[in-house]
């Protein structure tokens, strides 16, 4: 990358990714051919043994020709395509990272559009308000800073004192940065740390001042990292482990003379991990992990090599595979679901799943195990139907380029993790990518496994139950309705970013939105808590709402496919329209805006008793907006035990008086949805 | 990329030009200012050093490069005298 021992390029066939995509370029069918980007780049990153420098290099060689293309041509002809406003500015020549960028993030579906701010300009962009920047409303603003901001503003000859006393100074324009993006209100800041290079180290000759150096500097950069702790819209990119990973920070010459901090390999580690960030952010973090097991948790082939052959756990030849499942059995701590697809034999799978000493994994670290001859495909569709999830959700992990490549072919929204036949890699690989990256972890994360596994006991209920009412009425659903508390709004966020098929607006909250809602005298949010005979669901929807003149608006419902389809999203609507006219308001308006996975949503409304009428004002394309005038109202499910709280604020907007029980036994009306599945 | 030589075709240039910093550029464009040239764009400099450099294995010397103004002189920094004789 930076550093040109590189003896030749990488070995290119004449029809590698990006020999395609040049002529793709050259026939002059890049924006037409758009929507075949993602899966081609999909395709070069599931390199197999190649090395990973040659794989990033092609890949910004990629991003590089992409950039070429004129944003409003493909949105011309893909409107649907998702577009991001990059603003990349900061100490230096950043211009380089407009490739590795725009190439990460059309990995994941996504144009770009950067904004390179002016050289040497960052903080006057970043401030000001009526800055040349500012009038860019960015998705993210990426302000890149390098040791320079510090050592360029140093006296000569300079001690460590002099350092500590620019890292304040710097410090004081990075709050004064993230203080106007707050106010701003636009996407997401990324910060990074700074590195330390050994060219200031060693311009101190003494042991001890350079020691005292380093730890000023770790000191900066911690506060830096804490800075993200109580800002949720602002993220810091640790750039230590990228460099420790992946190389040189930059090449001097191109520092010296083109001012350019960073070398093009450390900028295109960087643009990877801001395509994880804005991925998070946009409610794209994948959910399910799926392994494959011969060659990938175990060394050796099972249907081989018998339950005793394989290796993992104990020897030398295990310690790879142990490495993994280690890693694998962290991440499914934190809420990421974990499932098998394997061909081999179910009945010995489940065998070393249970019985063999050497497993960290076992059968109950697995929300599904496919073990079968189908194809792997065929595994995925399995378990995403189970789970209630798409494939654009899952990740594959397999060591067997035939499998990876059909999956990239038959399921293009899910993504692939190339393992290699080295597994002392597989750790490095799997986590190459932060497909499960999320803002901020919630409590409801680390007991997501326990209730998918709750959810195969309901489905088992429901063979049993007969009849879909029976079912319902055998699960024992209880509804509580009732302001979220404090430590709640995290998780409401997040559910907005997890959410998509009832998800009627498509929205995304923010913590800080929730939270200002919920102090905001004319607007309401309720949390809903399902419980069943099985469980407790968590906090599993959120309903945002606003008083005005004209009645009650429902400006945000959302419910997660965990409990769909269950009668709960129409008890909820029937408990705050019954609310709504104890209260004698006018009427309820209520909006539904289609996105690519709402579609089931739409009818939701109107099987309510809501009149649709038309558009609204300059909104999105094609919402509609709906209204009940309170008059028929309908029953809450009968199968539901609904318990509606307005809280302090909340009854303030809807000046219901005390809380209103509403526990009904009435005929499920309005329940029309429940036959339909996620 | 045909740079593996070092000492490259005045075509390998504008190959390199056309097809892998995406700048549309034929013979006619060899002596105009590159600043001219449709697309063009100050970080296509320093990642066509960059492709070079890997490519021949070479360290060029960047000064020169970077204050090369059209492709001639690029093309005649990447020759085996560094642009000795290509001065113009």
């Amino acid at each position: 990358m930076t550093a040109p021992h590189n003896p030749g390029p990488a070995p290119q066939g004449a029809h590698s990714p990006l020999e395609r995509l040049r002529a793709l370029r050259a026939e002059g069918r890049l924006a037409a051919d758009w929507p075949a980007v993602p899966p081609l780049l999909a395709e070069l990153v599931d390199s197999g043994d190649r090395a990973d420098a040659d794989v990033l290099a092609d890949l910004s060689a990629c991003g590089h020709l992409l950039a070429t293309v004129d944003t409003g041509d493909v949105l011309a002809r893909h409107p649907d395509v998702p577009l991001i406003t990059a603003v990349i500015t900061g100490h230096g020549t950043l211009a380089q990272l407009t490739a590795p960028l725009t190439a990460e993030l059309a990995r994941h579906g996504l144009l770009t559009r950067p904004v390179i701010g002016e050289y040497g300009a960052y903080l006057r962009d970043l401030t000001e308000p009526g800055g040349e920047l500012a009038a860019v409303e960015a998705d993210v603003t990426l302000c890149l800073l390098d040791a320079g901001a510090v050592f360029d503003e140093l006296p000569l000859p300079w001690g460590p004192a002099d350092v500590t006393e620019a890292c304040a100074r710097l410090t004081d324009r990075i709050r004064a940065i993230t203080t106007a993006h707050a106010a701003s209100g636009h996407g997401t800041l990324v910060l990074n740390t700074l590195p330390l290079l050994t060219d200031h180290l060693r311009q101190l000759v003494d042991e001890r001042r350079r020691m005292e150096l380093g730890a000023t500097w770790r000191e900066f950069n911690a506060r830096l990292l804490r800075l993200a702790s109580d800002q949720p819209h602002v993220a810091v990119v640790d750039l230590d482990p990228l460099i420790a990973a992946g190389g040189p920070v930059a090449d001097a010459r191109m520092t010296r003379y083109a001012r350019a901090p960073f070398g093009v390999g450390l900028l295109a580690a960087y643009a990877r991990e801001v395509g994880h960030i804005v991925r998070a952010r946009r409610g794209m973090a994948k959910k399910c992990l799926v392994l494959d097991l011969d060659n990938t948790l175990w060394g050796g082939v099972l249907g081989d090599d018998g339950p005793r052959g394989i290796a993992v756990g104990g020897d030398l030849r295990g310690e790879p595979y142990t490495a993994l499942q280690r890693v694998v059995k962290q991440l499914a701590a934190q809420g990421v679901l974990l499932a098998v697809s394997s061909r081999n034999e179910r009945d010995a799978v489940l065998d070393v799943l249970r019985e063999h000493p050497g497993m960290t994994l076992r059968e109950a670290d697995f929300v599904r195990v496919e073990a079968s001859w189908e194809p792997k495909d065929t595994h995925l569709a399995a378990v995403a139907e189970a789970l209630g999830i798409g494939a654009e959700s899952m990740v594959l992990a397999d060591d067997t380029p035939a499998e990876r490549a059909l999956i990239r072919a038959r399921l293009p929204a899910a993504a692939v993790v190339a393992l290699t036949g080295e597994p002392a890699l597989h750790v490095e690989r799997l986590l190459a990518d932060g497909w499960f990256t999320t803002p901020r972890l919630t409590t409801d994360d680390r007991e997501r496994t326990a209730r998918y596994r709750d959810t195969a006991a309901r489905h088992a209920l429901r063979q049993r139950s007969g009849s879909y009412e029976r079912y319902l009425r055998d699960l024992g659903l209880r509804v509580e309705l009732a302001p979220p508390r404090p430590d709640e709004w995290a998780r409401i966020a997040q559910l907005s970013l997890r959410t998509n098929q009832f998800n009627l607006t498509g929205e995304r909250v923010s913590e800080q939105t929730v939270a200002a809602a919920a102090a905001a005298p004319d607007r309401l949010v309720l949390a809903v808590h399902v419980t069943d005979r099985f469980g407790d669901n968590g906090l599993v929807g959120a309903l945002l709402a606003r008083r005005a003149s004209d009645g009650l608006h429902l400006d945000t419902f959302l419910l997660s496919c965990r409990v769909l389809a269950r009668g709960v999203e129409q008890g909820v609507v029937a408990a705050v329209l019954r609310a709504a006219a104890d209260d004698g308001l006018p009427a309820v308006h209520a909006r539904y805006r289609p996105t690519p996975k709402n579609a089931r949503a739409a009818a939701f409304y109107p099987s309510l008793g809501f009149w649709a009428n038309g558009a609204a004002h300059g909104a999105a394309r094609g919402t509609q907006t709906f209204r009940h005038d309170l008059a028929d109202l309908p029953a809450v499910p009968g199968h539901l035990t609904l318990d509606l709280r307005l809280g302090d604020p909340a009854a303030r907007a809807v000046r219901a008086a005390a809380s209103a029980v509403l526990t009904t036994d009435r005929a499920t009306e309005g329940a029309t949805h429940e036959s339909s599945e996620h | 990329m045909s740079l593996l030589s070092t000492d490259p075709r005045l075509a390998d240039v504008l190959g390199l030009f056309t097809d892998d910093l995406g700048v549309e550029v034929t013979e006619r464009d060899v002596d105009t200012d590159l600043d001219e040239l449709h697309g063009w764009d100050s970080v296509n400099l320093l990642r066509l050093i960059m492709l070079v450099e890997q490519a021949t294995g070479r360290r060029l010397a960047l000064p020169a490069f970077l204050e090369a103004r059209t492709i001639r002189r690029i093309h005649a920094l990447l020759g085996p005298d560094g642009g000795a004789e290509g001065q113009r």
